[in-house]
């Protein structure tokens, strides 16, 4: 099963370099959608079917929290897991994120395999949940092929 | 003057962003080189970034060029004479923030303080006598020294 993922970053090189480090997870990806702030990426779920978002927080326009506020209010979006992936760091503002219902949390710099077991953990959850919706019994879980090489 | 434990944790932001982000080491220097080491560059990637709160500073990079085409060439996986302006320039406007905001999470761990969004160009000219005395830091590299003016 391939998913769709929609990276939002106001940098077009963490962009490139996020899409890399996804790409490489080992997970199936279908569609890879990119955004520069939460106003482009909203846009983006209203016309895309999105299983998973990485965001950064802080952007101009609308910050990574602002969208996550938005997306909460809709009743489709809402269900759409979203990693932060953020240089603000403070036990604070991910507080407030995680209050906020961020599906995860990764501080920039970060190590290309802590991306991978963010998106394996989440995308497990959001397969287990597809198939649970669509009757099957004993879903196998997104695979990890431990194949990651940087 | 920057104080001895911003200093140690900027240093340890700046180690912690170019070890894993660009693999590049980089250190702080306890105090500025002296004017005939300074081997300065014709261009360099100015970046701003502030923060506001608690804490309020302005922060102002200067990377010189060589540095900057190196990290960004492998950050992005590209040869380095294919390399666009912008991309270098976006590269190190992101490796400020990465820093600063590091650095404020150290300084601030209740998230009062809000992190601007940083801003980059390339400059000609830059010389770090320009720049007030004790104002001014230096980063030690591979590729001579990244500068880093504060208010």
């Amino acid at each position: 099963m391939a998913f769709n993922i929609l990276v939002v970053d106001d940098s077009d090189t963490m962009r490139a370099v996020i899409k890399k480090t996804v790409g490489m997870a080992g997970v199936q990806i279908g569609e890879l959608f990119e955004a520069g702030n939460g106003h482009e990426a909203l846009k983006v779920l209203e016309e895309e079917w999105v299983d998973v978002v990485l965001s950064d927080i802080n952007m101009p326009e609308m910050n990574g929290i602002e969208f996550l506020r938005e997306a909460q209010k809709d009743s489709v979006f809402c269900d759409i897991p979203v990693i932060f992936l953020t240089t603000e760091s403070s036990q604070g503002r991910m507080d407030e994120a995680s209050a906020l219902g961020a599906a995860g949390y990764v501080k920039k710099p970060f190590q290309p395999a802590q991306i991978k077991q963010i998106l394996l953990d989440i995308l497990n959850k959001a397969y287990a949940t597809r198939m649970k919706d669509e009757g099957v019994v004993d879903p196998t879980s997104v695979e990890d092929d431990d194949d990651l090489d940087f | 003057m920057l104080e001895e434990s911003h200093r140690i944790k900027l240093n340890a932001s700046a180690v912690e962003v170019f070890g894993t982000m660009y693999f590049t080491p980089i250190e702080l220097l306890p105090d500025l080189p002296a004017q005939e080491q300074w081997n300065l560059e014709k261009q360099y990637v100015r970046t701003v970034i502030d923060y506001h709160g608690p804490h309020t500073a302005t922060m102002e990079f200067f990377f010189p060029r060589s540095l900057a085409v190196n990290i960004a060439g492998g950050f992005l996986g590209v040869d380095e004479a294919t390399l666009m302006d912008e991309q270098i320039v976006d590269t190190m406007r992101e490796a400020s923030n990465m820093i600063i905001g590091n650095f404020l999470g150290s300084i601030d761990p209740d998230g009062a303080c809000k992190l601007g969004i940083p801003r980059a160009e390339l400059v000609s000219g830059f010389s770090p006598a320009d720049c007030p005395v004790g104002h001014i830091v230096a980063f030690m590299s591979d590729f001579g020294y990244l500068w880093m003016t504060f208010d």
